[in-house]
This record gives structure tokens, C-alpha cells and sequence, in this order.
């Protein structure tokens, strides 16, 4: 489970496929009430973000698997850092190693469209830091985060509604359909006390205020927006102080 | 792809656009100076040449709404509520529709991001709060576009637009707002305007009761319609033929002789009488909006215009076709004469001519829709599709059913009061056949038309027969709902209604239950839209085998009583007993009327129905005068001839069939009489001896023809300047029994001409058949010969 912790994007720009109808500072904003729609002049499309040492860069709200885009993030230093090609249009969280020194101010979204025609739109994109609930030490004893339980699928489930209208025999005339925002609860277990009343109050507010990825795996799809985050008071742990179970309730976007 | 070719998609999901086009200003705009403002009009009140208007469509969609490349689309909207237009039956003017959008406010956002204070403010306050406070929503264009999701979406293209005006923008609780609109037939809601709108014009100076230059003021202008026009000042009403000095302090109108009809030369028809009177300065000189001989359609079109209704949601050429198809032969004739609320104004043609109107704000145009029992279904809706299953509610509406309808006409002083005595003349259409205890008892139960002073005759027997024909068995209001997929009717379209519970007298699912729908009320449900519909039922004529009843009638024209198909139909008319005549020797008793071409028409007379028409009136005798000063007779005058009869039944080139005696074809056993009424005689000349006083003798009158409405004896002649000489007899008056000069003949040529005896039967060009006729039920006159 890793979920951002920041969004230390200081600027954007779109360096290439630029479209003047639409304005790039609206990419940093979390909601989906603005876009950003590339031109059609050429099959690239760059964003370029101002931003040091961040560790993972977001996409969401965007049409790049259905378009058939490949997505390569670039360092500062135009490095490849990694590359992907969706394949449908969930969120995208990229994890990328810290970025120090030097002039580390700086990545780059390169987007390949197939065609230059293609516009390709994106509601938000965010870079910066993240936390995994990192291992820890307890008494001597180190819990690994690899061996914390899964947790709910979001990425893998359509938030549908759906109502079917019948007939007199009870077969279907129509059915009717809603995409809704699932309704998530996350529960992590033996978190270090330590970190909770240290950090993880701070990255509440950031939660809070903002809408922010999260990716359960180490897949890059498996990844969505949460929003409306509410933290849920953390219960005694059964058998430590130096422990505390945390819970969080959010809506969640994936994409889909 | 469009919204048409994903309608039939069995799954879909529904989402809303709403845009809102408002100007914003581009260049230099201060809110103080050198303060810049945030681009809207209000915050922009210090503008430079650089400054221009230009309009930004802001909007707003359901949360559901697919990613799009619109760059600022605002998911806040929580629910689209609209209300549709209601069509009622029985005031012609629809219910305006209604739509309230309902938004979620938030906040990190500005609506004028366009501009760097916007971009400054992002962060202050929420979204919708900047928005109401820097821009006016009142009457901007709102546009309430319905999608479905598919595969290959283009916003601009697949959506389904609603057009709206907004009312205001307001909060309906903490954090949310509510944007109420109308649709834009609301824009002559109606107590903000007036037909014809109200003007400040008055007299200049004191007028009496026949001056016919009629000072005014300077600041009207007089030209504004051309002449000849019409005024009123007090009760009294003005032609003007020429305005002189228009706007200036010598103005002046030229007015026909006071007290003049309103009518010819200057309008076809009189519409109005009037009486002179004197008027003092700075009484109103209205300017009122005349029809004469107007089209229906193109009378609505200018009152609409008149309120400022945009002419481009005003389809005319549809309209003249509706009017064209319905109402062929009937004109609009009156006066508006006084600025009344523009609702009731359009009411005012809408009701007597039976026609509904109401807005469509997809096609984003006035509709215009007869009645008529003739309306043909244009689709059926049946429940399992169209309707979905178990949804259907049936209710009976008592209160629209009457079994005769009443209104008033024709009046002649338009100055007089609403009372019934300013009207001359009422028509009355009856269903006789439901005023019996198998029915619905025999009480009436009778419908009143508020009394019109802009039809004639024609239209209102047309008005009330086609209300009573359609609405005689109680009518039924259907509610039921319809998936967005199945939708494929539309607001005043008739359908007919299949679902196995409108049953038939066997129990099975009626084949012919026809229903207008009034309502598609679209509801935006936590799975997407669906509709509430109503319909209402009425009886439908149908174009085969239609069957009318008429008890008593004068001068009746079948087309009007059948209610005016519009389209060749077979229909059967039982004359049940009663008296069919006229009072008119031009105007036949009963004729056909305007039926298409290859229309049939079956007649029935039972009960001793009784056809005849008006006899001749008998020619007067001649008038003597004595001349005392030189001891002179002289003939007078007053000497005519004999009139012509009338004629009973003009088949006008259409094919009839009638029954007098015999079993008849609707099972029945026909007794009636179609007898030909009689000429008049012609009158006498007087007789004297000239220079003997008493020797006078008035010419005597002819006598009058026989008929239903029998002809009178003519004058017998009067004597003039003595009082020993002797009148003339006058003739005597024909007889309804056929007693007098018998049925059919023709009158006597005296000493003046005889008139000719009428007519039983004209065909016009078409085959006429008689069945059951004996020498005492059919006397034909001077009739065409019949087929049979």
C-alpha cells in the first residue's frame, strides 16, 4: 500500500502538444472540473513539472489507454526513468526512485499519442512524496510490510449502479446504469505508534484538502484517486502500546 | 454517436451537461481604480476601448460525466429536475415548463479564471458564491443537455439540447445552490406583459361627437401601424384613414365619419358598431390590434411578436399547415382593445378555435396543435414496452366530460359589457343520445365557452360540435412511465394505448383507445432518467363507419358537426327526429360541407324527422297615393314579385345515401320528410277610378310558399293621403304542413312575378341516392333528380 503524501509540483508546463484552449496550471488541480486536452499538431505530448525530490508522479481523469498512448516519465536529466502503456484509462501512479541532487528540479510526463490527431485529455497530474506504511522495529521485532494482509480491490471493481426494468414475464426491457464512487474502508494493522503521532497526523491534512493517489501493489494499474478521506479514531492495540491499528474511510475513483 | 442512434441501447447510463452562455469582458476592466475587476459586467465598471464583451459558456455536468476535452466542465451538478410543459384541452395555452438544476458549491476554484484577480481568488470563498455575486443570471440562455454514454461520444454533437431562460440563482441550503429556469413561452408569463402592449397616448384638446381631425399627442407615434387602423377613446371607436403631423405639437388623425361601423371599405368585415361621442384632453387614444379575415396562425404569430417572442421559435409554416388542416375556412375577426395580460390574450383565439400551444424545448419551438376526434394515432404504446409494466394508473376525469357545448358570439359592440345580452347569436352542439337514462341520465351536462367576439358561425359550431364529439363519454387521464429507449412519442401526439387494463367489452385489451399525450416529464433517478407521461383519452372518430346523432338544426353543415375531418372519411348522420330547416332562402337547410374528395355520407332520418327549408315570402301589392290638391290617383310603389324557396339538402359534389322510410343500414327503421318548401305568389296591383277619392283599392300581397320555416303573405298595398279608399290584403302566409300552397310548387304569377319553389335535393357533381321515398315523405321541388 503506498499513498501520496504530497503534491510538490511548483509549476507545469506543457512543452510539447500544447493547446493554447486550455490552461496547464489546471492539471495540478485535483478535481476533474478542469482538463487538459492536448493538440493535434504532433503524436507528443509533454508535461513538464517543477519538482524536487519526489518519488512518484500521477496521472488521472485521462483517456491515454483508450487513445493506445505509451507514458514515459523523464528526469531531469531527460533520462528514462520508466515507461508504460496503459491500457485502459484507470489512474496511473508511477513510483520512481527519490530524485537528490544536482538539478533534480524537474520531470517530465512524456505522452506518445498513435496519432497526431488524437487529443489526448487529462484531469490531473501530481508528483511528490509517499509513504508505504513502512517495516518497522517493535521490541526487537521487525514487521515487514510485505507480510501485511491485502486490502480491498478498488482498481479491479466497477462502482456501478444498475436497475432493470421488466416485464411480465420478469425479463429485461431496459436497464439503467451509474457510475458511482466506491465507498472505501482501509484498515492497517500494527502501524508504529511512533510514526502515527508523528506522521501520519501530518499526512492527514494533505489527505484531506486534497484529492491523492494510492496504489495497493507493486503494479502500476492498480492504482486510484481517494477522495473525501475520513480518518477513523485509531483503536488500542490488543497486545502493545508501541502499535496502533489505523482505519481511514474514503471514496475512491478508479477509472473505470 | 447521435442521441438518436443510441436511444435503442438496452443498458445505458445518463448524464447531464448544463451550459450557461454570460458575457465577460475582455481588454481593460477595473473594478476601482487601477484595482483590475474579475471580467464579468458587474465587477467591470471601468471599461476603455480596449474593452469588449464577449460571451463564456460555463459548464456544469453530473458526477458520471465521462472524461472530456471540455477544459472546464464543473462535476457539482447534484440533480436535474425538470417540469414539464402540460398540455390542457381545455384552455389551449400549455402549462409552461420548468427546470431546477440543483449544484454542490465548492471551493479552490474561480469562475473567472480568465483573468489574474480570478487566479488570485481561487482559494477564497466557493465557487458558486463568486459566481451569483459577479454575474446576472436572470434571463441568460440555459441549456440542459441529455447524453447517454457510448463508445465513440462527441459533446457536441450527441447530445439532446433543451432550451431554457434562467429565473435566478439562489442557495437552497448550506453549500448548495438551486438555478431555476423557464422555458421561453414563460417569456409572456404574464403578469410582466400585456397585448398589445400599453402606451402613453392621449387626446391633445376637446373633441365633440363629429369632428373627424382627432388632435393628439406629439410623442406617440401614429405611424407605428399603418393605416387604415383602429382607435378607441372611451367607448367609442375610430377608423383612421391618415395621420397628419405624426410626433409633432399639430398632430392629428384622420378618422372615418363618426359613428361609423369598423368595416367597410377600409376591413372586409364589420367589426364593430360604434356610437359617437364627445371626448376631453388627455382621454387615452388606444391604438388597438385588428384582425380581419386573419389566418389563425398568422393572429398568433403577431400577438407573440407584439411581447417580444423571437420569431425564429416560431415555426409559421408549420403552423399554417395545422391551420390549413383543421381550419381551413376559419378567419379570426375582432379588435384587441385594451391591454389585458398576454396570457389571456392568446387564450382568447386559442380557446374558441380549440387549438393548444405550447413550448418545445428540445425542438426549441411554439407548437401549435388542433383538436379534433379526427386526430389520427401516429404510434401505439403498449405496456411491456413503451410502458413500463405495472406502471400504468388509470383515472377518470369527470369534469371534462359535457354531453353539449354552448358559446356565445357575434358582438356587435365590442363597447358593451360581457353580459350574455351583448351577444346575438349562441351555438349549441348536443350529444342527445348520452342525455338518456341508458347513458348518463337526462340532465345535461353543459360545457360553456367564455363568449368570443372573433369568431363567426362556422367556427363555433365547429368549436363546440368538436368538444362534444370528443369529449361526450367521460374522458380518461393514463400516467404511466416510459424508459428513455422507448421513447419515441412525443407531447401532443395522439397514440393509441394497448395494455390489458383497458379492456374491452369482452375483456380483452381495447384496440381503439386514442389518447393525446400532455406531459413527458423527464425524472433523473439514482440509475438515470426516466419518464413520467400523461396522456388523455377521448373518443375517436373514426374514418370509417363514424356514426353522429343531431336532434333539431338549422342550417346545418355536416363537415362542421362531424368536427371537421380532415381527410375522406364514410360517416352516417340519424336525424332523430326534430326540425331541420333554414332561415335563409340562399342558405340550404342541410348541406354537406367541405368533405374531401371521396368522402361518403350516409343519412337517416327517424322519428318523423322533419327536412324543409325556408318558403318564399309572397311579393307585396301595390301601394296607391292620393293626390288631394289636384284629386289624382297614383300608384305608389311596393309592387314585387313572389321570393324564391330555399333548399333542403346541397350534397356539395359529395356521395349521399338517404333513408326516408324502411329499415335503414344502422339498424334501424328510417321515418322522416325531406319536402321541397314552396315559392311565394307574386304581389298584386291596386285598383281606381281616376279623380274618385274612395275608389282606391291597395294592391293585395301574394301569398307565401310552404315550408318548415314557411313563407310570410306579401303587404297588401297601403293608400296614402286619404282614409276613404281601401288597403290591400296582405297574402297569406304559408304553412308548415304543407296545408297552404302544398310542398314543392312553385308560387302564382300574379300581377308581379312568382318565385320559384325550392329545392329538395342539389347535388353538386355527386351521385345521390334516395331509399324509402313515397309522394308524401320526398317532394323534390325543383331538386336535382336523385341516383335512385
Amino acid at each position: 500500500m503506498i499513498l501520496a503524501i504530497s503534491q510538490l509540483a511548483t509549476a507545469i508546463n506543457v512543452s510539447t502538444g500544447s493547446n493554447p484552449s486550455f490552461t496547464a496550471s489546471d492539471l495540478l488541480d485535483y478535481t476533474f472540473d478542469t482538463v487538459y486536452g492536448s493538440g493535434t499538431s504532433t503524436t507528443g505530448f509533454n508535461i513538464d513539472l517543477t519538482a524536487q525530490n519526489t518519488t512518484y508522479v500521477g496521472i488521472a481523469g485521462h483517456n491515454l489507454g483508450s487513445l493506445g498512448c505509451t507514458i514515459s516519465i523523464i528526469n531531469h536529466d531527460t533520462t528514462d526513468i520508466t515507461s508504460f502503456a496503459p491500457s485502459d484509462d484507470r489512474p496511473i501512479m508511477f513510483v520512481i526512485p527519490e530524485r537528490t541532487g544536482g538539478t533534480n528540479n524537474f520531470v517530465r510526463i512524456e505522452i506518445t499519442k498513435p496519432n497526431s490527431a488524437d487529443v489526448a485529455i487529462i484531469s490531473h497530474v501530481a508528483t511528490g512524496l509517499t509513504t508505504d506504511f513502512t517495516s518497522t522495529t517493535v521490541n526487537g521485532q521487525e514487521i515487514i510490510k510485505s507480510y501485511q494482509a491485502g486490502y480491498n480491490k478498488v482498481p479491479m471493481n466497477r462502482g456501478i449502479k444498475s436497475r432493470a426494468v421488466l416485464n411480465e414475464s420478469a425479463a429485461p426491457t431496459a436497464t439503467l446504469i451509474q457510475t458511482v464512487s466506491q465507498k472505501l474502508n482501509l484498515n492497517i494493522k500494527d502501524v508504529a505508534t511512533s510514526f502515527v503521532q508523528n506522521e501520519l497526523v501530518e499526512y492527514q491534512l494533505f489527505w484531506t484538502l486534497n484529492g491523492f493517489f494510492m496504489r495497493n501493489d507493486d503494479d502500476v494499474t492498480q492504482t486510484y484517486v481517494a477522495m473525501q478521506f475520513i480518518p477513523i479514531m485509531p483503536k488500542a492495540h490488543a497486545q502493545t502500546r508501541n502499535l496502533t491499528n489505523v482505519s481511514y474511510n474514503f471514496l475512491a475513483y478508479n477509472g473505470l | 454517436m447521435t442521441f438518436e442512434a443510441t436511444r435503442k441501447q438496452p443498458t445505458q447510463e445518463h448524464f447531464y451537461i448544463i451550459e450557461i452562455d454570460l458575457p465577460i469582458i475582455t481588454g481593460k476592466c477595473e473594478e476601482t481604480v487601477g484595482v483590475e475587476g474579475f471580467g464579468t459586467p458587474l465587477s467591470c465598471p471601468i471599461q476603455d476601448v480596449t474593452s469588449a464583451t464577449v460571451i463564456k459558456t460555463y459548464r456544469f455536468c453530473t458526477p458520471n460525466t465521462p472524461i472530456l476535452p471540455i477544459a472546464e466542465l464543473y462535476r457539482h451538478v447534484t440533480n436535474v429536475a425538470e417540469s414539464a410543459t402540460e398540455l390542457q384541452v381545455d384552455v389551449g395555452l400549455a402549462i409552461r415548463g420548468r427546470a431546477t438544476i440543483s449544484f454542490e458549491d465548492f471551493s479552490g476554484l474561480d469562475p473567472n479564471s480568465e483573468r489574474a484577480r480570478g487566479v488570485a481568488s481561487r482559494d477564497n470563498g466557493t465557487f458558486f458564491g463568486k459566481f451569483k455575486d459577479r454575474n446576472v443570471i436572470e434571463g441568460r440562455e440555459v441549456r440542459v443537455i441529455k447524453y447517454r454514454k457510448s463508445n465513440s461520444l462527441d459533446v457536441n454533437t450527441d447530445g439532446q439540447t433543451a432550451y431554457y431562460t434562467a429565473r435566478k440563482l439562489s442557495t437552497s441550503d448550506v453549500g448548495k445552490y438551486r438555478l431555476e429556469c423557464v422555458d421561453e413561452l414563460a417569456r409572456i408569463e404574464f403578469d410582466q406583459a400585456q397585448i398589445p402592449p400599453e402606451q402613453e397616448s392621449f387626446l391633445r384638446l376637446d373633441i365633440d361627437d363629429s369632428v373627424t381631425a382627432i388632435p393628439v399627442d406629439s410623442v406617440t407615434d401614429w405611424n407605428q401601424i399603418s393605416t387604415p387602423y383602429v382607435v378607441r377613446i372611451g367607448d367609442e371607436y375610430q377608423t383612421v384613414t391618415a395621420v397628419t403631423d405624426n410626433q409633432t405639437a399639430t398632430a392629428s388623425l384622420t378618422v372615418k365619419t363618426r359613428g361609423d361601423n369598423v368595416g367597410a371599405p377600409e376591413f372586409t368585415n364589420t367589426l364593430t358598431r360604434t356610437v359617437a361621442d364627445d371626448h376631453s384632453a388627455g382621454d387615452d387614444v388606444y391604438i388597438c390590434t385588428t384582425f380581419d379575415d386573419e389566418n389563425i396562425a398568422t393572429a398568433l404569430e403577431t400577438l407573440l411578436l407584439s411581447v417580444e417572442v423571437p420569431s425564429s421559435i416560431i415555426p409559421i409554416a408549420d403552423w399554417l399547415d395545422e391551420v390549413a388542416e383543421w381550419h381551413p375556412s376559419d378567419k379570426v375577426n375582432g379588435v384587441y382593445d385594451e391591454s389585458v395580460d398576454a396570457d389571456e390574450s392568446i387564450i382568447r383565439i386559442l380557446e374558441p378555435y380549440l387549438m393548444q400551444m405550447w413550448f418545445d424545448p428540445i425542438a426549441r419551438e411554439i407548437k401549435l396543435k388542433a383538436i379534433s376526434q379526427w386526430l389520427v394515432s401516429s404510434s401505439t404504446v403498449t405496456e411491456g414496452k413503451e410502458i413500463d409494466f405495472n406502471s400504468l394508473k388509470i383515472a377518470d376525469v369527470e369534469e371534462l366530460r359535457y354531453s353539449r357545448a354552448f358559446i356565445s358570439y357575434d358582438k356587435p359592440f365590442l363597447a358593451n359589457n360581457e353580459d350574455a345580452q351583448s351577444y346575438k347569436k349562441t351555438s349549441v352542439a348536443i350529444r342527445p343520445e348520452l342525455e338518456t337514462v341508458e347513458f348518463y341520465g337526462t340532465k345535461p351536462k353543459s360545457k360553456k365557452f367564455k363568449s368570443s367576439t372573433l369568431i363567426n358561425k362556422g367556427t363555433a359550431d365547429l368549436l363546440t360540435s368538436r368538444y362534444v364529439q370528443s369529449f361526450g363519454m367521460t374522458p380518461q387521464k393514463y400516467s404511466w412511465k416510459t424508459q428513455e429507449r422507448n421513447l419515441n412519442f412525443d407531447v401532443g401526439d395522439v397514440v393509441n394505448v394497448f395494455s390489458p387494463r383497458i379492456q374491452g367489452f369482452d375483456g380483452l385489451p381495447s384496440e381503439n383507445t386514442r389518447a393525446q399525450i400532455l406531459r413527458i416529464q423527464p425524472k433523473f433517478t439514482k440509475t438515470g432518467r426516466e419518464y413520467d407521461v400523461s396522456a388523455l383519452s377521448y373518443q375517436p372518430a373514426i374514418t370509417s363507419g363514424a356514426v353522429f346523432v343531431i336532434n333539431n338544426a338549422t342550417e346545418l353543415n355536416l363537415f362542421i358537426f362531424a368536427g371537421a375531418p380532415s381527410t375522406a372519411v364514410d360517416v352516417t348522420f340519424i336525424f332523430d327526429g326534430g326540425i331541420f330547416n333554414s332561415t335563409d332562402n340562399n342558405i340550404p337547410a342541410v348541406r354537406a360541407g367541405g368533405f374531401a374528395a371521396g368522402s361518403t355520407i350516409i343519412i337517416i332520418l327517424r322519428n318523423a324527422a322533419d327536412w324543409s327549408a325556408k318558403g318564399g315570402k309572397g311579393g307585396n301589392g301595390q301601394a296607391l297615393v292620393w293626390s288631394p290638391g289636384v284629386d289624382e290617383w297614383a300608384a305608389l310603389g311596393g309592387l314585387s314579385n313572389g321570393e324564391n324557396a330555399g333548399i333542403v339538402y346541397d350534397a356539395q359534389g359529395i356521395d349521399t345515401e338517404i333513408y326516408l322510410s324502411g329499415a335503414d343500414p344502422e339498424s334501424g327503421t328510417a321515418e322522416g320528410f325531406l319536402r321541397a318548401p314552396s315559392g311565394g305568389s307574386g304581389g298584386f296591383v291596386g285598383f281606381f277610378v281616376q279623380g274618385i277619392e274612395s275608389s282606391g283599392i291597395g294592391g293585395d300581397g301574394g301569398d307565401g310558399g310552404d315550408g318548415i320555416n314557411p313563407g310570410v303573405g306579401g303587404f297588401g298595398g297601403v293608400i296614402v293621403g286619404t282614409a276613404l279608399a281601401t288597403p290591400g290584403d296582405a297574402g297569406s302566409n304559408g304553412q308548415t304542413d304543407g296545408t297552404g300552397t302544398g310542398f314543392g310548387v312553385d308560387g302564382v304569377d300574379n300581377d308581379a312575378l312568382k318565385g320559384i319553389k325550392g329545392d329538395g335535393i342539389i347535388k353538386n357533381g355527386a351521385n345521390v341516392k334516395v331509399f324509402g321515398s313515397t309522394p308524401l315523405n320526398f317532394i323534390n321541388g325543383g331538386g336535382d333528380t336523385p341516383d335512385v
